[in-house]
């Protein structure tokens, strides 16, 4: 319909006109009727028609007029293209009639779609091209490379700021007891969901559920701490005191959390029990190297009593330090500076 | 002296920390057999008849030992690890358990000529010492196993015990004549015919290790039970140097019957040596070194070891050692390498001229960065 | 493995000219400058090197106060297998090793005898290498089917490289792994060839004789 009444008006205006008697449109072979319906009367005393002799066309040859053209004697003759009425009713492209400042772009691209060249008002270019330093990449105009890559022209922020005030009447206000930090909950449950441009609004990925747990809080003894650290294994960071679990095993989110729960507690309960073997533990199998009870505790001791006899200036307090700093040197990554630190806290204790 | 071990120390300090601003040229200190201030940067002469007896060619790193066959004599920088070490041979006692003292550091900072320094010292205060070239050479070098007759399961090394022998006696000759006077606690059978009584002096036992190897791992075990029990006594102070001490816990290369590898503790050599650090006897300083070549292999480039003790002794062997005071030595820095610089040009071993202008002086500190044996190796061919 | 690997990796094979591309863009990298009085001066203001890239310093380009055009020569003539390391090695040590002759012999000498003795190594490998410098060369020509052997006449760095390719073939002659090593000899035959001795200098002047010989042949030149 719309194309229909652009074609009418169009076909009345003087400019179409003016193009059509340029191609001669109007009085287009009206001589050549007029000499066929015989206004010129050309008869014998018989009444038979003139017949002409045939020496040569009328018209100028092709050759004629080339020659008279080029010595020129003759003008050249410009004609309009023969499709000139079909390329007339062709509409120039959109982008190039759009004012940005009026519309709305939104308006335009509303949701996603491939990209167009004739409604983009930009003049992007893209694509690969064999000399790269002579020529510039494709201009968009039938340019596929523009429209395979997926784009993003409908999420212009003023398009998203108009769909979030759109929405923000179905929004809750944030809980305000967890924006305090004081309130660490003993649970998190982490998983995410993924949207896509494209028609699935499933993923793979949406499954994993990673559950921290704040082991503090299980408030275990000191044997089933350590049995739980022992269990954990690397889930167990020793820093934070926290248990992550990752659970990705099972089809949907909810079996994954469920499971993850399952973990949690099979890990508790495990850790509190004591079985008849594990009293069978070593000294040597401490999850760390402890200073109380060592050798070298006892060897420290007996040798400061002796130099305190032998009259080195020993420091017996600073035994408690030394352990300290023990305890840490053996149960951490050995480092330059964690040596130098053992130096000077054993000069220290043996007053060296 | 036991006493003020500590004041001395820190005088030794300062006043060392004051010569290093006044003293500009070479000083040298030769006095020999006197107990003496060990004073930091001061480059002392080793005497070449002591070094000689010392053994200081074997024991002294090779391009160290070819510099002192080169220059005629042999020429180190007394460095803070060494003041220490000293400052820690003073307050040895009868009273007090041995001192261990570990050297650690990066590669090429003067680990083994602290060391030698060291026994050095020892020598200059009468000292008996004990000094094993590389710790390794028990482990990794054995050329000639025999099973122990003393104790089952053990694995004697002949050679290598009658070389400790033979380096024992050769280093000890100032005080052989104290160490004849001392006498043997008790009998020792060493086989059927042959045994050492006991009132005997200690020097027979060495003579009969050397002359009848099958028997020198045994009489090392002695001579070292024997040293042990007279340092107690106070009869004299013995020091123990082991150069790559954390082999002693390390791997082996000896194989069993059975074509296993021996672990070290099957070794009656590495025995004795571990015996020697042990904390039961008195009057004595145990200086070992802990290097990175026990656990560096050559064939893997990825790996980069530590060279910090805990890693290199490995936990049991930290364990047996401790408690021991760590020494680390360090790179020079640049007052040393300025005055081993002066040194090289006053010896004119500094041949090129482009060597001894002021820029070859800064460019062999920073193209060494600082490093004791790139110095040495960049002022080799220069 | 992976270190065998590596080294496989780092050897160039087959070209025996310099590559003709590598990694850096002709159009994008200019030469560094290596001279450390040159770096100090600000760059002139139409240098390339203002606004396009630098290749990075060579290995052996290092301003470093040893650096020395008859040594580095040197080291790349005696690369084998593209082992520059171990190549540099030798020589330095080789180099060493003429010290401390050198040094020794000083030390004994009385103070007149000490005037005349060289202690610098890089002075005495400069003469020595000096001296190996063959003063023709000969060049296989093909005449009617035969091979002839003329003498031809070569510029200094030829006769540089020629010299010390004679000591390189020399010293690899005879090193046997194990017994004798490349730089023991390397430094007998550098100290030898600065006194004008040593089996370099022979091959040498048994060049020279052939090439004397080989005379009648000169025609054949062009």
């Amino acid at each position: 319909m719309h194309r229909l009444r652009l074609i009418s008006t169009r076909g009345k205006s003087t400019l179409a006109e003016k193009l059509k008697s340029a191609a001669g449109g109007a009085d287009y072979g009206k001589s050549k009727q007029n000499f066929a319906s015989g206004s010129i009367t050309a008869k014998d005393e018989r009444g038979a028609d003139f017949r002409e002799l045939y020496v040569m066309p009328k018209r100028k040859l092709r050759g004629q007029t080339q020659l008279e053209q080029a010595t020129g004697r003759a003008e050249y003759k410009t004609r309009s293209r023969f499709d000139i009425a079909d390329r007339l009713a062709e509409r120039p492209p959109r982008s190039e009639e759009m004012d940005p400042e009026k519309q709305k772009w939104s308006d335009v691209w509303p949701a996603a779609r491939t990209f167009a060249s004739s409604v983009v008002p930009l003049p992007v270019r893209m694509g690969s091209r064999p000399n790269v330093e002579k020529r510039a990449p494709f201009k968009k105009e039938g340019n596929l490379e523009l429209v395979k890559i997926p784009n993003f022209l409908h999420l212009t922020p003023a398009a998203i700021k108009m769909h979030c005030d759109a929405i923000k009447k179905f929004c809750t206000p944030y809980p305000p007891e967890l924006l305090s930090k004081s309130t660490t909950l003993p649970i998190q449950v982490q998983y995410s969901t993924y949207i896509h441009q494209g028609t699935n609004i499933r993923d793979i990925r949406s499954r994993v559920v990673t559950m921290i747990v704040d082991v503090e809080s299980l408030k275990l003894g000191d044997v089933a701490m350590e049995k739980f650290i022992r269990l954990a294994g690397d889930r167990f960071d020793e820093k934070s005191r926290e248990l992550t679990i990752v659970t990705d095993r099972c089809h949907t989110r909810k079996q994954n959390l469920d499971y993850a729960y399952y973990l949690l507690t099979v890990l508790y309960h495990e850790a509190n029990k004591v079985e008849q073997w594990a009293e069978l533990k070593e000294r040597s199998d401490n999850l760390k190297v402890e200073f109380e009870g060592s050798s070298t505790k006892t060897k420290l001791t007996e040798l400061i009593e002796k130099a305190k006899t032998a009259g080195l200036a020993t420091d017996e307090k600073s035994i408690d330090e030394f352990g300290k700093m023990w305890k840490e040197y053996r149960n951490t990554e050995e480092t330059v500076e964690t040596t130098r630190e053992y130096g000077r806290q054993m000069r220290k204790l043996l007053g060296i | 002296m036991k006493s003020s071990g500590r004041v001395i120390w820190s005088v030794s300090q300062t006043v060392g920390c004051r010569r290093i601003g006044i003293v500009g040229s070479r000083h040298l200190s030769t006095e020999p057999n006197i107990q003496k201030n060990v004073e930091v940067g001061t480059l002392q002469e080793i005497q070449m008849s002591v070094a000689k007896q010392l053994n200081m060619k074997n024991h002294l790193p090779s391009p160290m030992s070819k510099q002192m066959e080169t220059l005629g004599e042999l020429v180190t920088l007394i460095r803070d690890p060494m003041v220490e070490i000293a400052s820690c041979m003073r307050v040895i006692d009868k009273k007090l358990p041995t001192l261990r003292l570990v050297l650690w550091g990066p590669f090429g900072t003067g680990k083994t000529v602290t060391l030698n320094q060291a026994v050095h010292h020892a020598y200059n205060n009468n000292w008996a010492i004990v000094h094993l070239r590389s710790a390794m050479e028990l482990t990794r070098r054995v050329k000639e196993i025999e099973m122990s007759s003393f104790v089952s399961g053990r694995i004697n090394d002949p050679s290598n015990a009658v070389s400790i022998l033979q380096n024992f006696k050769q280093q000890n000759q100032h005080i052989w004549k104290l160490l004849g006077d001392l006498l043997t606690e008790k009998d020792y059978e060493w086989s059927k015919s042959e045994r050492t009584m006991q009132g005997k002096p200690i020097t027979e036992i060495i003579e009969m290790g050397i002359t009848a190897p099958y028997l020198a791992s045994d009489c090392v075990g002695a001579l070292f039970r024997e040293l042990r029990r007279h340092a107690k006594d106070d009869k004299l102070k013995v020091l123990v140097a082991v150069d790559d001490a954390n082999s002693l816990w390390g791997k082996t290369l000896v194989k069993r019957a059975d074509r296993t590898y021996a672990s070290p503790s099957d070794l009656t050599l590495v025995v004795h040596f571990r015996r020697l650090f042990a904390n039961d006897w008195t009057n004595g300083c145990v200086l070992m070194v802990a290097d990175k070549k026990e656990v560096s292999d050559a064939r893997n480039e990825l790996r980069v070891s530590r060279y910090t003790p805990l890693e290199l002794f490995g936990e049991e062997g930290f364990e047996y050692v401790e408690p021991f005071v760590p020494i680390e030595t360090t790179n020079y820095s640049e007052s040393e390498t300025d005055k081993i610089y002066k040194y090289y040009v006053n010896k004119n071993w500094l041949a090129s001229k482009a060597a001894r202008s002021e820029e070859g002086r800064k460019q062999l500190m920073h193209l060494s960065a600082f490093n004791p044996y790139y110095y040495e190796r960049l002022c080799a061919f220069n | 493995m992976s270190t065998k690997l590596a080294r496989f990796a780092q050897k160039r094979w087959i070209s025996s000219t310099t590559s003709t591309s590598n990694m850096y863009d002709p159009r994008l990298f200019r030469e560094p400058i290596s001279d450390v009085q040159e770096l100090r001066k600000p760059l002139d203001a139409d240098d390339e090197r203002n606004f396009l890239f630098v290749k990075a310093m060579k290995s052996d380009a290092t301003p470093v106060f040893y650096r020395d055009h008859v040594i580095d020569k040197l080291i790349r003539v005696c690369t084998k297998d593209g082992e520059k390391e171990t190549s540099r090695k030798n020589v330095l040590s080789a180099l060493e090793i003429i010290k401390r002759r050198q040094y020794k012999a000083w030390a004994k000498a009385t103070d007149e005898e000490k005037q005349s003795i060289e202690l610098d190594p890089f002075v005495i490998a400069r003469k020595g290498i000096r001296n190996c410098h063959p003063l023709m060369k000969l060049q296989g020509v093909t005449r009617g089917g035969t091979t002839y052997q003329v003498p031809f006449p070569i510029e200094e760095p030829e006769a540089e490289f020629r010299a010390m390719k004679m000591m390189r073939d020399i010293c690899r002659l005879r090193s046997k792994h194990g017994e004798t090593h490349f730089k023991d000899i390397l430094a007998t035959e550098l100290l030898a060839a600065s006194q004008n001795e040593g089996s370099t200098i022979q091959a040498k002047q048994e060049l020279h004789k052939t090439c004397e010989a080989n005379r009648a042949y000169a025609h054949y030149r062009a």
